[in-house]
C-alpha cells in the first residue's frame, strides 16, 4: 500500500530524527561505561605505550573500546530492533496493542534452555564431544541452549499453526492460548529445576533478567545470520500486515492467505527473539513500548510502524544498557531491569490516556 | 553421654550449689575426727543425691543444615551427637553417612524431616535458615544460627559449638591448630598479588568485600580486585575486570570454565595474569566454606599467590 503524501513526508522526517537520535546514542554508549576512555586515544593511539624500564603497557582505551564496547553496543542495536520489531509485527498480525512475541512462550522455552545448560554443567561436557566444540567457539553453552529452547518452543506453536488449516478468529486465539499455556508449562519446568538444583545459581538469576555482561563479537556473528533471516520475513509480510486491518475474513477476500501470513509471523518471531535472547538475556517491554511510541507518532500503517519500530527499539535498548552498566559502576545492573521499569510510566501513561478518551 | 556435675555460670544449662556441712559436739580431736568423717560422708552423699543438684546435657540429636556445620561437629569431636546431616555434607568421609535432611538453601528443606529426627539443637545458617527460627521457637526447639562470614565470625563459632556441645578443649585445640596453620603463611608486608575471583561469567560475577572468600583472600597475602564493592557477589563490568589488571584469577571449579577459555576472551590478553598463565582452577568447596579447614585453605592460597 503506497503511503499519501504526507503521510511520507512525515514518515520521512520522523526517519531522519529517530536515525539522528540512534546515532547519538551509540555515541554514547561508546564513550559511557565504567572506566573513563579517551575515544581518540582508542581509534588513533599507539597499540600500546612504551616507556622505559616497564613493560609496554597496553592501550586499554582501544582494548575496551573495539572489544568490549563496540560489540556491545552494536547487539543492543540489534536486539532492540528485533524485538520491536517482532512487536510492531505481533501487533499488526492480532490487532491488539498488547502483543509481543513472549505471549507465545518463547522467551519461556529460551529460559528453559538456558537453565537447562546451567544445571546440568553441559559447559564441561560439551566442549569435549567433536562437533560442538566448532559452536562453542563462538558462543557460550548457555546461550546456545536458550537459543535451542527458544527457537524449539517457536517450532512447537508453528507445527500447531500448520495443523490448524481454518482462518477463523478462533485458530488465532487458539494458538495464542496454546502459547501462554506453553509459556507456562516452561516456566514452571524452568522454576523446577531450579529449585531442586544443588548449585550456586546466583549467574543463571543474572541470565533471566537479561544482561549485556560478557557478550561482544562471538555473539554478535552468531546471532546475525538468525535476525537477517529474521529481519527479510518481517519486511516482506508489510504490506499483507495492513490487509488484516479490518479482520481476517475481510484479508482473506482481498486475497491474503492467512494461514501463510500466521506462519510468517510466528517463524519471524521466533528467529528474532531467539537472537535477541542470546544477545541480551530475557528482555521485557521493548517489543511493547516501542510500537506504541511510534504509532502515537505516525500511525498504525505498517510500512513506517516497522521500520520506526526497530529504529525505536534499538534507541530504547541502547539506552537501557548504557545506564544499566553506568549507573552503578564499576558494578552492573542486568539492562532487562532497566526496561522493566521504564515499563511502568510507559503502562500508566497507557492507562491515563485511555481513561480521558 | 557426656553428663557432668559442674559449675557454669555462662551457659543456661544449669547451675548447682552445694549444701552447708553440719556440725556436731564431740570433744576436740575426736571431735574433729567426726567432723572430718562427717564431711566426707555428706560431701559424698551431696554428690550422688539428685534432690537439689541439676544436670547439665549437652545435646544428643544434634541436627546440621549446612555442611560447614557439619564439618565444624566432626572436627571438634561431637560426632556421635549429630543425628542427621545437611544433603550437601561431602567432607569428612563419615560424615556422608549420617542420614540426610535435604538440601542447603532452605527451598527444598522440609521441617517435617528436621523434626523426625527428633532432634535437641538445630545447627543453621543465617541467611538461610532464618525462616525456621518462629518454628523451631515454638516447638521449643533450641537453635544455633551460624552468622561466619569472617575469619573471626568463624572463630567464634567453633568456640560457641564446643561450648554447646560439651567439647571445650578439642574445640580450643582445633581454634589452636588453625590459627597456627594461618600463622605459617609467608606475608610479604609490601607487596599483595591482586587477585580476581570469577564466580561465573555472562554477566561476570565476582566477590564483594563481604564475602568470606575475600577475607581468604586478604589472609592469605593477596588483594581482592573488587574489595572496593561493598555487595556479596555483585554483577562486575569487563571493563573493569581488564583495567583492574589482576595478576592471579581464580576460578572455582564447580563453575566448569577452563583457563584455556579464560585466555581467549577478547581483550583480556593485556591482564598480567593471562600473560603469566596464572589462572588457577580451585575446590570451591574448600575455599568458599566457613569451616574447620580454612587453614588449609589459606595455606593452598598462599602457595598459589607467591609462586
Amino acid at each position: 500500500m503506497k503511503l499519501q503524501k504526507t503521510e511520507r513526508n512525515k514518515f520521512l522526517i520522523t526517519l531522519m530524527v529517530s536515525l539522528i537520535i540512534l546515532f547519538v546514542f551509540f555515541i554514547l554508549a561508546l564513550s559511557l561505561g565504567s572506566e573513563k576512555i579517551n575515544l581518540i586515544n582508542a581509534m588513533w593511539g599507539q597499540t600500546s605505550k612504551i616507556t622505559e624500564g616497564t613493560d609496554p603497557s597496553p592501550n586499554f582505551d582501544r582494548i575496551i573500546l573495539l572489544n568490549l564496547r563496540l560489540p556491545r553496543a552494536l547487539l543492543a542495536i540489534l536486539a532492540g530492533g528485533l524485538l520491536a520489531g517482532s512487536g510492531a509485527v505481533f501487533q499488526l498480525f492480532f490487532r491488539n496493542e498488547l502483543a509481543e512475541p513472549g505471549i507465545i512462550g518463547i522467551s519461556s522455552g529460551a529460559t528453559l534452555g538456558a537453565v537447562t545448560a546451567s544445571v546440568l554443567g553441559l559447559g564441561v561436557n560439551l566442549a569435549s564431544i567433536k562437533p560442538f566444540f566448532s559452536i562453542l567457539k563462538f558462543i557460550s553453552p548457555i546461550n546456545l541452549f536458550a537459543f535451542i529452547g527458544a527457537l524449539l518452543a517457536g517450532v512447537i506453536i508453528v507445527v500447531l499453526a500448520f495443523n490448524k488449516e481454518s482462518s477463523s478468529k478462533n485458530s488465532t486465539v487458539m494458538i495464542l492460548l496454546c502459547g501462554t499455556a506453553l509459556g507456562t508449562l516452561y516456566s514452571a519446568l524452568s522454576s523446577l529445576i531450579l529449585i531442586t538444583s544443588s548449585k550456586e545459581l546466583g549467574s543463571i538469576y543474572s541470565w533471566i533478567l537479561g544482561s549485556f555482561n560478557g557478550h561482544g563479537w562471538k555473539e554478535l556473528l552468531f546471532v546475525l545470520i538468525p535476525s537477517i533471516i529474521s529481519i527479510i520475513i518481517m519486511f516482506s509480510i508489510q504490506n499483507q500486515l495492513d490487509l488484516l486491518a479490518c479482520g481476517e475474513t475481510s484479508a482473506k477476500s482481498l486475497g491474503v492467505s492467512v494461514n501463510k501470513l500466521r506462519i510468517l509471523v510466528l517463524i519471524s518471531a521466533a528467529f528474532a527473539v531467539s537472537a535477541a535472547i542470546c544477545a541480551g538475556g530475557t528482555i521485557s517491554f521493548v517489543g511493547l513500548i516501542a510500537p506504541h511510541i511510534v504509532r502515537k507518532l505516525t500511525g498504525s500503517k505498517a510500512k513506517t510502524l516497522l521500520p520506526l519500530s526497530m529504529i525505536f527499539g534499538s534507541i530504547l535498548l541502547l539506552l537501557a544498557d548504557t545506564i544499566a552498566k553506568t549507573v552503578i559502576s564499576p558494578s552492573e545492573l542486568p539492562a532487562g531491569i532497566i526496561t522493566s521499569i521504564l515499563g511502568v510510566p510507559f503502562f500508566l501513561s497507557l492507562f491515563l490516556n485511555t481513561s480521558r478518551t | 553421654m557426656n553428663k557432668f556435675y559442674k559449675r557454669e555460670e555462662s551457659l543456661p544449662l544449669g547451675r548447682i550449689t552445694l549444701r552447708p556441712t553440719p556440725s556436731n559436739g564431740l570433744q576436740t580431736p575426736a571431735r574433729n575426727a567426726w567432723l572430718i568423717c562427717t564431711l566426707f560422708f555428706i560431701l559424698s552423699f551431696s554428690a550422688c543425691t539428685k534432690k537439689t543438684v541439676e544436670k547439665i546435657s549437652y545435646p544428643q540429636s544434634i541436627v546440621s543444615l549446612s555442611p560447614s556445620a557439619s564439618e565444624i561437629l566432626f572436627a571438634i569431636g561431637a560426632e556421635k551427637q549429630v543425628s542427621a546431616v545437611s544433603e550437601f555434607t561431602d567432607y569428612p568421609p563419615e560424615a556422608t553417612t549420617l542420614p540426610k535432611v535435604g538440601g542447603f538453601d532452605g527451598k527444598t528443606l522440609s521441617v517435617e524431616k528436621i523434626l523426625s529426627f527428633k532432634p535437641d539443637l538445630v545447627y543453621m545458617t543465617d541467611g538461610m535458615h532464618n525462616f525456621l527460627i518462629e518454628q523451631f521457637e515454638s516447638y521449643g526447639i533450641k537453635y544455633y544460627l551460624s552468622k561466619a562470614n569472617s575469619i573471626d565470625s568463624i572463630f567464634q563459632e567453633i568456640t560457641d559449638i564446643a561450648k554447646i556441645t560439651g567439647h571445650q578443649m578439642e574445640g580450643q585445640n582445633l581454634l589452636d591448630s588453625i590459627k597456627k596453620e594461618i600463622n605459617t603463611v609467608t606475608l610479604n608486608q609490601n607487596y599483595q598479588p591482586l587477585v580476581y575471583w570469577e564466580v561465573c561469567y555472562s554477566p561476570y560475577m565476582s566477590a564483594g568485600s563481604q564475602s568470606f572468600i575475600n577475607d581468604i583472600i586478604t589472609k592469605a597475602g593477596g588483594k581482592n580486585i573488587f574489595s572496593d564493592l561493598d555487595q556479596l557477589y555483585p554483577i562486575v563490568s569487563e571493563e573493569s575486570i581488564i583495567v583492574r589488571q589482576a595478576e592471579v584469577i581464580l576460578i572455582p571449579a564447580t563453575s566448569g570454565i577452563t583457563s584455556k577459555s579464560v585466555k581467549e576472551r577478547i581483550g583480556w590478553q593485556s591482564i598480567p595474569a593471562v600473560k603469566k598463565s596464572k589462572i588457577y582452577i580451585v575446590d570451591d568447596n574448600l575455599f568458599t566454606r566457613p569451616g574447620p579447614r580454612i587453614g588449609q585453605t589459606i595455606v593452598e592460597l598462599n602457595k598459589i599467590l607467591y609462586e
